[in-house]
C-alpha cells in the first residue's frame, strides 16, 4: 500500500488508530500490538500478498537466531559464531537470490558467453530494508547487545508499517524499549498533532513536488533520444530534487504515521543539499543508512584504525556495497565507487588543512552529487552517457529559449498544468529555481518541528493546506523510488 | 498546556481541511464554465464555428487528438477528437450539437480503440463531462433515459466517495494476474511502459465487447449519417501488434464487422497499413512523437487526405487550440 493513496490515507491509518487505541482503552495490551502486527501485514500484503510468507519466514529465524546467540535459547552444541554465519548467510543468500540473481547470472553469461536463462523473479517488497535491520539484531545478539524481547514486539519492530516498505532503517535499540514502554501506551494529543503536521508535509512533498519533477526526469531519462544542454541539465537536476523530495517525503509520512502511534522514528533527512562536503552530505542523507554502512561495514573492516591507506580502500569498499544495496546494475555499482572515491579525495584533503570558501566548497559538492545520481537513475550506460553528453553540449544553448525575455509571459495556468509543461519552459525553469531555492534556505521538517508549538495556527494552517493540496493531487499517484531497493 | 495547544491545533488542522475543501468544491460548481478542457473545448467550437468549407468531421479519444492537435489540417476538416473519458456518448453529441446547428458534412470518421468502445460512463471522471460539459435539455433527457441518472447525483465529494465505495465493493473481482504475467512475459517488456496498464490491456483487448450503451450511441450516430447522407467510417487507431492480435479476435471486432454488413459503412484499420510495437508508444495506447506524425500520414496516405501538401509543417498548436 502506498502512503499516497487514498486507502492509506483515508482508510487503513485512521482504522489502524482508532482500533489500536480502542484496544489500550480496554487494556488489551497483547490484542494491541497483535493487531498493529497484523495490520502491518495486510499493509505488506496490500501488494503481492506472495512475498507474505518470505516476511513471515524471516522474521520468525531471525527471531530464534538472535535469541540463541544472546543465551536467552539453549545451544551449548553450537559455536556462537557459527550461529551467527549461518544467521547471516540465511540473510544474504535470501536479499541476493530475489535481488541479485538475474544480474550474477548476467554477468556469468557475458563473462562465460553462456546462456544461462534469466530467473525474472519479481523483488519482494522491503526486502532490503527488513534485511539489514535483522542483520543488525543478529550482530547485536552476538555481542550481547540485546535484551530478552518478546516475540511480539519483535514482530512488531520488524513489521512496524511506517517503516517496513522504506525505511528509515530502524535499530532494535531505538524500537524495542518504545513498543515495550507503558507510556507510549495511551493516547498522545501532542503527537497526534504533530503527525498529521509532518505527515501533511511528507504528502505535499511526494505528491505536489516530487511527482512534478518526476515528469521531466522520466522524459530526459527514458523517453527522449538525444538533449540538448539545457534539457539534461532540466533532466538532471529534476532527478536531484525528485529523488530527495520523494525520499524526504516519504520518510515523513512514515515519522508522521508512527508519531500518531507514539513511535519515534528516527530522522533520516537534515537538508543534505546544504552539504559542504561530501562527509557532511553523508551526514545529512539518508541518515539511518549510514550509520548502519559504518556500524556493520565500515568498522568491522577495521575503520580508520589500520592506517591511511586501509582508512580509503575501507571507505571505498564501505560505498561500492552501499551502491549494490541500492540496485542490482554495475551503474549503481559506479555510483557507489563515485561516492567512496569521493570521501577518500576529501579525506585526504583533510589532512593539508587547507580551507575553501564556503560557496566554492557548496559548489563542488552540489555538482559532484547531482552528477553522480545521474548514474545512479539511468538503467543503462547509454542513458548516463546522453545526459551527460548533453550536459556538456554548451553550442546547443543558442538554440534554446531564451529565458530572460519570456519570463514575462508566464501566467498563474502554466503553474497549475506544471507537470504537462516541457522541460524547457519557463515554468519549468521558475520552478526548479522555487524548488532549489526551498532545498537551499528553507527549513526541513526538523527546524519546522520547533515552531509547531510556538505558531500552532501558522503551522495548523500550514499542514492543511499541504494536505488540502496534495489531496487535490492523488489522482496521479506514484510510487516511491525507494521501494526499488 | 501541550495537551490543549495540540488538542486546538487538531481542531484547527480539521477545520481549516473542511473549510478549504467547502470552498474548492462551491467555488468548482459556481464555476462549472466553459474551456475547462478539451471536450469544453469542442463542444463549443461544434456549435459555434462558423466555416462553410467543412465537409469532414473526426471524432475520436486521446489517441487521435493528441496528433491531430499538434499538425495544421486541411480547412474542410473539422477536428472534434477528445478523449476516450467522454466515451460514444460524448462523441454522438458533439456531432449531433455540430449538425443541428450547420450544414451536414459528407464525411464522419470516428477513430478508435476498444477503450472507447467499452467506456459505459462508469470511469472515475467520466460523469464530470456529463454534469459539466454535455449536460443540455436534450443531452440530459438521453442519458437519464438510460438509467444512469446517478450520474447527475454525483456532484459532490460525499457522493462521488459514496459512488467509489460501492463500485469497489460490488464490481470487486480477484484479477488473474499470474496467467497474464506468464502469458505475455511482462517482465520484459519495454522499461517505460507501466506493467498494470499492460496487463490491463491484454486484458480488454482479449474481453472487448459492444455494451449495450455504446451500441445505443454508435446507432445514434450510425442513425444521424443516414439521415443527413453522411458517409460513415468507423477507423481502428494504432495499436501495438499484440493488442492488435487480440482484438481481431475479440467479440467487439466481429460486432462491428456485422454492423459495418447491415449498416452500411466501412470499418478501416490503419493497423493494416503499418505495424506498430508497444515501443512505439508513450503508454500503452498514446503513441511516441515520432510516431504520432507517421500516424498521421497514413491517415493521408490511405484514408482521407488531411494534409493541404505533402510538405506541410509541424506547428505546436496545443491540445486547446
Amino acid at each position: 500500500m502506498l502512503f499516497n493513496s487514498v486507502e492509506y490515507i483515508f482508510f487503513f491509518l485512521p482504522i489502524s488508530f482508532f482500533i489500536y487505541f480502542f484496544l489500550l482503552n480496554k487494556r488489551l495490551i497483547v490484542a494491541a500490538k497483535g493487531f498493529l502486527v497484523f495490520a502491518s501485514l495486510l499493509f505488506y500484503s496490500w501488494w503481492n500478498i506472495v512475498y507474505l510468507p518470505l516476511i513471515l519466514s524471516s522474521m520468525l529465524f531471525n527471531y530464534v537466531v538472535g535469541n540463541t546467540l544472546n543465551g536467552n535459547f539453549n545451544s551449548n552444541k553450537i559455536h556462537k559464531k557459527t550461529i551467527l554465519i549461518i544467521g547471516i548467510i540465511f540473510n544474504l543468500s535470501l536479499l541476493g537470490y530475489f535481488k541479485y540473481m538475474d544480474f550474477f547470472i548476467l554477468n556469468f553469461n557475458w563473462l562465460t558467453d553462456s546462456s544461462i536463462s534469466l530467473l525474472n523473479l519479481a523483488l519482494p517488497l522491503a526486502i532490503s530494508f527488513f534485511t539489514f535491520q535483522q542483520i543488525a539484531y543478529l550482530v547485536d545478539s552476538y555481542r550481547a547487545e540485546t535484551q530478552e524481547y518478546d516475540f511480539l514486539n519483535y514482530a512488531l519492530f520488524v513489521t512496524f508499517f511506517p517503516q517496513l516498505i522504506a525505511g528509515p532503517i530502524v535499530h532494535h535499540a531505538e524500537m524495542m524499549p518504545q513498543f515495550a514502554s507503558r507510556w507510549n501506551l495511551v493516547k498522545n494529543y501532542y503527537n497526534i498533532a504533530l503527525g498529521l503536521f509532518i505527515f501533511s508535509v511528507g504528502l505535499f512533498k511526494k505528491v505536489v513536488v516530487a511527482d512534478t519533477f518526476a515528469v521531466w526526469a522520466t522524459q530526459g531519462f527514458d523517453v527522449s533520444v538525444t538533449l540538448s544542454f539545457i534539457e539534461a541539465w532540466v533532466t538532471s537536476l529534476s532527478y536531484t530534487f525528485q529523488l530527495y523530495f520523494d525520499f524526504s517525503g516519504y520518510t515523513d509520512m512514515a515519522i508522521g504515521s508512527a508519531l500518531l502511534f507514539n513511535i519515534k522514528l528516527p530522522i533520516n533527512f537534515n537538508s543534505p543539499y546544504k552539504a559542504l562536503n561530501i562527509q557532511d552530505f553523508w551526514r545529512r542523507w539518508h541518515i539511518t543508512l549510514s550509520r548502519f554502512l559504518k556500524d556493520y561495514i565500515y568498522i568491522p573492516l577495521g575503520g580508520n584504525r589500520n592506517g591511511s591507506f586501509r582508512t580509503y580502500t575501507n571507505l571505498l569498499a564501505t560505498f561500492v556495497l552501499g551502491g549494490i544495496w541500492h540496485g542490482a546494475g554495475w551503474t549503481f555499482i559506479f555510483w557507489g565507487f563515485l561516492h567512496g572515491m569521493a570521501l577518500v579525495i576529501h579525506r585526504f584533503w583533510t589532512r593539508f588543512n587547507i580551507s575553501m570558501p564556503k560557496i566554492l566548497a557548496w559548489f563542488i559538492t552540489f555538482n559532484f552529487i547531482n552528477i553522480a545520481w545521474i548514474f545512479f537513475r539511468a538503467k543503462e550506460w547509454d542513458d548516463a552517457q546522453k545526459v551527460l553528453l548533453g550536459m556538456l553540449n554548451v553550442s546547443s544553448i543558442d538554440t534554446q529559449v531564451n529565458i530572460m525575455e519570456n519570463i514575462y509571459k508566464i501566467t498563474i495556468m502554466d503553474f497549475i498544468n506544471i507537470q504537462d509543461t516541457t522541460p524547457t519552459s519557463i515554468a519549468t525553469f521558475c520552478f526548479i529555481t522555487l524548488l532549489f531555492l526551498v532545498a537551499l534556505f528553507g527549513k526541513n521538517t526538523i527546524e519546522l518541528k520547533e515552531y509547531f508549538l510556538k505558531y500552532p495556527k501558522t503551522t495548523a494552517f500550514m499542514g492543511a493546506v499541504a494536505f488540502t493540496f496534495a489531496i487535490y493531487n492523488l489522482n496521479n499517484a506514484s510510487e516511491f523510488l525507494y521501494f526499488n531497493f | 498546556m501541550h495537551l490543549n495547544i495540540s488538542k486546538k491545533w487538531i481542531l484547527y488542522f480539521i477545520s481549516i481541511i473542511l473549510i478549504i475543501l467547502s470552498t474548492l468544491e462551491y467555488l468548482s460548481q459556481r464555476t462549472a464554465n466553459k474551456f475547462r478542457t478539451t471536450a469544453d473545448y469542442k463542444a463549443h467550437i461544434s456549435e459555434s464555428i462558423q466555416s462553410n468549407k467543412i465537409d469532414t468531421i473526426f471524432l475520436s479519444d486521446s489517441v487521435s487528438n493528441i496528433p491531430m492537435s499538434k499538425y495544421i489540417m486541411k480547412e474542410n476538416i473539422l477536428d472534434l477528437t477528445t478523449n476516450q473519458a467522454i466515451s460514444l456518448a460524448g462523441n454522438y453529441f458533439l456531432l449531433k450539437r455540430y449538425i443541428d446547428t450547420h450544414k451536414a458534412p459528407k464525411d464522419i470518421y470516428l477513430f478508435f480503440i476498444p477503450n472507447l468502445m467499452t467506456n459505459q460512463l462508469k470511469g472515475k471522471l467520466t460523469y464530470l463531462y456529463f454534469t459539466t460539459v454535455f449536460h443540455n435539455k436534450y443531452e440530459k433527457k438521453v442519458i437519464s433515459s438510460l438509467d444512469r441518472n446517478d450520474i447527475y447525483e454525483k456532484l459532490s465529494y460525499f457522493n462521488q466517495t459514496k459512488y467509489n465505495l460501492k463500485k469497489m465493493f460490488k464490481e470487486y473481482k480477484p484479477r488473474k494476474r499470474v496467467s497474464f504475467d506468464k502469458k505475455y512475459n511482462l517482465k520484459k517488456i519495454q522499461k517505460n511502459i507501466d506493467k498494470k496498464r499492460y496487463r490491463d490491456w491484454i486484458r480488454l483487448n482479449t474481453y472487448a465487447d459492444l455494451k449495450p450503451f455504446s451500441d445505443h450511441f454508435l446507432e445514434k450516430i450510425i442513425e444521424i449519417s443516414h439521415k443527413h447522407n453522411i458517409n460513415f467510417h468507423l477507423v481502428i487507431e494504432p495499436m501495438a501488434e499484440e493488442f492488435h492480435e487480440l482484438f481481431l479476435e475479440s467479440k467487439l471486432y466481429r460486432k462491428l464487422q456485422e454492423k459495418a454488413k447491415q449498416k452500411k459503412f466501412t470499418l478501416l484499420d490503419v493497423n493494416n497499413y503499418f505495424t506498430f510495437y508497444v515501443n512505439n508508444f508513450r503508454d500503452v495506447s498514446h503513441l511516441l512523437n515520432n510516431y504520432e506524425k507517421k500516424y498521421l500520414d497514413i491517415i493521408d496516405k490511405n484514408i482521407t487526405n488531411i494534409f493541404t501538401n505533402k510538405n506541410y509543417k509541424a506547428n505546436q498548436k496545443g491540445a486547446n487550440e
